[in-house]
């Protein structure tokens, strides 16, 4: 498997050097003959009924070429899925959170836009709200959406096993409940779109992790054919999992284009960005965890209710995708799951590559709680409990490839865990998670990603995919995979990508499926290819075709190098006998299709597992509760790195997300009138570059057998498994476990505070 | 979002700058490094008929001594000068430690001095968007009469969020300030108003045109600020200790700014006070700090929880007396 001349090398993305230049163009930097503006009216209430618009005083100023409302659009409600249709892209009735859109303008330029939308007058009716997920879930709470009663957005219950009787039977049992409010994606890009309405249908540009999955909603809320809604991407500047479904801002600017008939410019200012595209789910989780004397998990207990804000967005991957990973982690027979989505008047929660944190790390935390009453090293504990390749899940997921001992065992000696766990100073803890991560499960008739590769009359190969590359690499994966594949250099291919019509359909960047669904499509079309010239490639060298290999340009009988003809010859020599090369291929996730999220929670989930190991040191102030993040260490077993550079990347930004971001700093506020107080990058702390140490990677290979060269995913375990480690390392410096994310220093310093307090009281009755 | 119109306008000397502002009193605002106002404008938290533009304007970008000793600094120094300046590592190293504490190096760049000490008090309920603003009613500093952050509360306490005002005003610093008729200069203790809603004494028509420090002799000064992140951040809490020797090891002269936690930085005397002719022990650094907290009343109006904003206040001041005390020593 070593072999390969392309794959497994380092090198730069594709998008490296025109970034660097400044050359790469975003959605915002796109012009077009006759553009105009657009700006969108939101609702100044968390919850209030539309009485009436009136738009008459905006139509008459100056510069303003169309106005949308309600009255314009068609009673379609979005939705991930069939059962979660209810998110009106311009609502209709009544606005369910504070910004959401009410109507839109376009005109001579952004100045005139606002001044128009300042112009609309709207006659509201508001209505009793509700912010906090627990009152929400209360009997009288008011309805976000009148035909979801209690405000259950989605239930998902899984409950495999006997989990009261391990209990009961468990040397010891432990629980914690865990708090977190939401977190922002804080992509750099504010979201930006460029529509064009034409008769022969609608062009556009935007920010996206999957045009395809775009193009399908924007054509039913148009009302049009798919086939008349061209999505494509230009650069992207983040996705974060924020970018994964079709946003207000894509129907409103087609519109907009429509009725202004000329092409529209919508771009979200900061604010908007924060507030009005998705957030990540704030959530409470308690978790009940069970051991034998030995420390192997005998049972696991999740009660969890997530903040899904005014809409079901991806909710029901949201809510399970947690129990899911960690059983696909820990081994253990009895797995009981109850999680309960709430509407609540809030920005709509999405996507997010790791949460809730309150689940991975507070499960993490009452992990390490057990190991430190048995006495032993939270390493072991973990290793004791590792899945393995052929593991049956509770809910009957196999394993596949599974590197997770090597992740652990590596990542504790790189980081030095045997000499310093235990072992450090007051004020110094070190902390250590695994985790899963599962790729690439079924999304039903667009789960699947197409390819094709065609030959220029000069040798070189253009490969045509769906998939987009939104930062982590997809453009250099596939070209990487196709010049290995075909025996070219990789400079000798181009790929387009990205282009509802050009591209063959994609799953899009979600389920961390690009690698071994759009990369496998792309093998795949690759290999038809080569077969193709193969044919020719035979006759010319007068050998079997079975016989020959591709590599390096050229094409020869395996073992003979010497006797070789170019693939620009066979390419061409095909044209001369009136036959274009042209490869075709597609890939779809392996997994049992009866599965379900919520009615159906059983089956085979997804096509392959990757692993993490993560382990960070940190040093307390004790006084003030400042948490110093010192290291961390990452392992990740990728199957196969296609590219280690983007794997050290992914792995980086994953460690970066979870940690000094996702367990130190990120959090949301609200006022108690509904409103995000902190949507600025002023008020809303992620980490600076100085906030971030040294970061140390490991790449683990396991070759699994379904992904292209054997590669799974780039780094996202990571992302699951760094919150663990930074919670634990803050648990083993402080002595007690912090229950509320973000881990700031007034959080750390109320839980030294309360352990003094404890501790002196215990002293008292003694 | 874009800025709003407004006449735009850049004087070449002090002279034109003043009379500028004396024809156009009450509607203009001056531009110096536009690290502050531009977001202010763009978010329409002010709407000014004319700005006028500094950055052609000769005559306030020095850092230089006077005859007498002191350190005179142009309104127009930019921060990066004054981290950089020898003369101020040299005598005033608090001044510079203080100045690499203000955001983030690109800022530092451009922001100025004058910008730094006349920067508008910050609250969370205020410092933002025109459309988040207008979903609730009108607070106190934007001319209504209520306060968001306060329940009921009568008074504007938007915090000071200068990182250079307690340090200078520790040191002894005054401003002078000068209009189209009249020239003045102002202790910085009395440049702030302590009104979260008018924090400082310019009047329409004046310029802040120069800082002024006295000769410090062998003093000490420390400048300690609570912050979440190492960069960017406006400070949560601000402790400023300064103060010298009397040779045996005693504190000489302190001065004590608590900072970051109301509209104003502001001497605490009482707290100067036990210091005086005191060898510092754990016990006297207690009261101290005890004192300090009693005097801090932050609330609810930056990004941090109150209740540990004031609890640093505490562990802070010790940090700085102790390593105020250490440094005087050393000098």
């Amino acid at each position: 498997m070593t072999d390969f001349s392309v794959v497994g090398k380092r090198r730069p993305r594709l998008d490296t050097i025109p970034r660097a230049l400044g050359e790469a163009k975003f959605s915002a930097d796109l012009g077009l003959p006759g553009m105009v503006y657009g700006k969108v009216l939101r609702s100044p209430y968390p919850h209030a009924r539309i009485l009436n618009i009136d738009t008459s005083q905006a139509e008459r100023l100056p510069g303003v070429k169309a106005i949308i409302t309600s009255k314009d659009v068609m009673p379609y409600k979005w939705g991930v899925f069939a059962y979660t249709r209810d998110q009106q892209l311009l609502p209709l009735d009544k606005t369910r959170y504070l910004g959401e859109e009410v109507a839109a303008v376009a005109a001579v330029d952004e100045d005139t836009a606002a001044e128009a939308a300042a112009l609309i007058r709207v006659e509201w009716e508001p209505l009793p709200y509700v912010i906090d997920p627990l009152a929400a879930l209360e009997e009288g709470a008011p309805l976000v959406h009148e035909d979801k009663p209690g405000n259950v957005s989605v239930r998902i219950f899984v409950d495999e096993g006997d989990v009261d009787n391990a209990m009961a039977d468990a040397y010891l049992v432990d629980e914690g409940e865990f708090t977190s409010p939401e977190e922002n994606y804080c992509m750099l890009e504010p979201y930006a779109v460029v529509a064009n309405y034409e008769s022969t249908g609608v062009d556009i540009w935007c920010p996206n992790a999957g045009p395809h999955m775009k193009a399908r909603p924007i054509s039913n809320a148009l009302g049009i054919p798919t086939s008349m809604v061209r999505v494509r991407k230009v650069h992207i500047g983040g996705h974060h999992g924020g970018r994964s479904e079709v946003s207000p801002a894509d129907f409103m600017a087609a519109l907009l284009s429509k009725k202004a008939r000329r092409p529209v410019k919508l771009v979200y200012t900061r604010e908007e960005n924060m507030n009005c595209v998705r957030q990540v789910h704030g959530a409470r989780t308690w978790v009940r965890a069970g051991v034998t004397k030995e420390g192997k998990l005998v049972g696991l207990d999740f009660k969890l209710i997530m903040d899904g804000g005014a809409y079901a967005s991806t909710g029901p991957i949201a809510a399970s995708v947690a129990y899911q990973m960690i059983e696909e982690t820990y081994a253990m027979p009895n797995l009981r799951y109850e999680a309960i989505r709430a509407y609540t008047n809030k920005p709509p929660r999405g996507m997010y590559p790791h949460h809730p944190r309150t689940t991975y790390g507070g499960l993490e935390m009452v992990l390490d709680a057990l190991a430190e009453k048995l006495g032993m090293d939270p390493m072991e504990l973990r290793l004791r409990n590792s899945v393995y390749e052929g593991y049956v899940t509770p809910t009957k997921t196999v394993i596949s490839s599974c590197g997770q001992i090597e992740t652990i065992q590596r990542a504790a000696e790189k980081a030095g865990w045997k000499e310093k766990y235990g072992k450090l100073p007051p004020g110094r803890g070190i902390g250590m998670s695994s985790s899963a991560c599962l790729i690439g499960f079924p999304m039903g008739i667009r789960g699947g990603s197409g390819a094709f590769v065609r030959f220029n009359e000069d040798g070189d190969a253009t490969v045509i995919s769906g998939v987009v590359d939104n930062g982590q690499g997809n453009d250099a994966m596939i070209a990487a995979i196709a010049a290995e594949e075909l025996g070219l250099p990789i400079e000798a291919i181009k790929v387009v990508t990205a282009d509802t019509s050009m591209t063959p359909s994609d799953q899009g960047a979600y389920s961390q499926a690009s690698t071994i669904l759009s990369g496998g499509a792309v093998k795949a079309a690759a290999a038809d290819a080569k077969r193709q010239l193969f044919d020719v490639a035979a006759d010319l060298l007068e050998a079997n075709k079975e016989d020959l290999v591709a590599r390096d340009g050229k094409i020869f009988i395996k073992g003979s190098p010497e006797k070789s003809v170019s693939l620009a010859k066979a390419a061409r020599t095909a044209l001369g006998r009136d036959k274009a090369i042209l490869g075709r291929g597609d890939r779809w996730p392996k997994g049992d299709h009866k599965r379900e999220w919520v009615s159906n929670p059983r089956g085979q989930l997804a096509s392959a597992f990757s692993y993490g190991t993560a382990i960070a040191e940190v040093e307390v102030d004790m006084e003030t509760g400042r948490v110093k993040l010192l290291n961390m260490t990452a392992a990740h077993d990728c199957g196969y790195p296609i590219n280690p550079l983007s794997v050290e990347q992914q792995m980086h930004r994953s460690a970066l997300e979870a940690g000094p971001a996702g367990v130190m700093l990120e959090r949301h506020a609200w006022t108690a009138a509904g409103q995000n107080i902190n949507a600025n990058f002023t008020d809303y702390w992620f980490p600076l570059a100085t906030d971030v140490p040294n970061i140390e990677t490991i790449i683990v290979t396991t070759n699994d057998k379904f992904g292209p060269f054997g590669a799974k995913e780039g780094g996202l375990s990571i992302s699951i498994a760094m919150i663990g480690a930074v919670a634990n390392a803050i648990r083993n410096a402080i002595g007690t476990t912090v229950h509320d994310f973000p881990m700031t220093p007034d959080v750390v310093l109320r839980a030294i505070e309360a352990r003094n307090e404890s501790e002196s009281g215990s002293t008292t009755h003694e | 979002m874009q800025l709003p119109r407004f006449d735009f306008i850049q004087p070449a000397t002090i002279d034109e700058a003043c009379s500028l502002l004396d024809e156009r009193k009450g509607d203009a605002t001056v531009l110096a490094g536009g690290t502050d106002l531009l977001i202010e404008l763009r978010r329409r938290l002010r709407k000014p008929g004319c700005v006028i533009g500094l950055k052609e304007m000769r005559g306030l970008d020095y850092i230089q001594k006077d005859d007498g000793g002191d350190l005179r600094i142009g309104a127009l120094a930019r921060l990066q000068w004054i981290e950089s300046s020898p003369i101020i590592a040299e005598e005033y190293p608090a001044l510079a430690q203080a100045t690499r504490l203000v955001a983030v190096p690109p800022i530092r760049r451009v922001a100025t001095i004058g910008g730094n000490l006349s920067l508008d008090t910050r609250c969370i309920y205020y410092n933002q968007s025109e459309f988040w603003r207008s979903a609730q009613a009108d607070c106190i500093k934007l001319g209504g009469d209520i306060c968001h952050a306060v329940p009921k509360g009568r008074r504007c306490l938007a915090v000071c969020q200068s990182d250079l005002a307690p340090v200078l005003m520790a040191l002894g610093a005054s401003v002078k300030i000068v209009s189209a008729e009249a020239e003045r200069t102002v202790a910085l203790a009395d440049f702030f108003t302590g009104k979260g809603e008018k924090p400082n004494v310019l009047a329409p028509g004046e310029l802040l045109a120069e800082v002024i420090i006295p000769s410090d002799g062998q003093r000490a000064a420390v400048y300690e600020k609570l912050r979440i992140r190492e960069g960017m951040d406006f400070p949560l809490a601000g402790i400023v200790v300064s103060l010298g020797t009397d040779g045996q090891g005693a504190a000489a002269g302190a001065r004590i700014v608590l900072s970051a936690v109301g509209p104003a930085p502001t001497r605490i005397v009482e707290a100067e006070g036990l210091l005086e002719g005191k060898r510092i022990d754990d016990d006297l650094l207690e009261q101290v700090a005890q004192v300090m907290f009693e005097r801090a009343h932050p609330v609810a109006n930056l990004a941090m929880d109150p209740w540990y904003r004031r609890k640093m206040v505490k562990v802070l001041t010790k940090r700085a007396v102790r390593q105020a005390l250490e440094t005087a020593k050393a000098n």
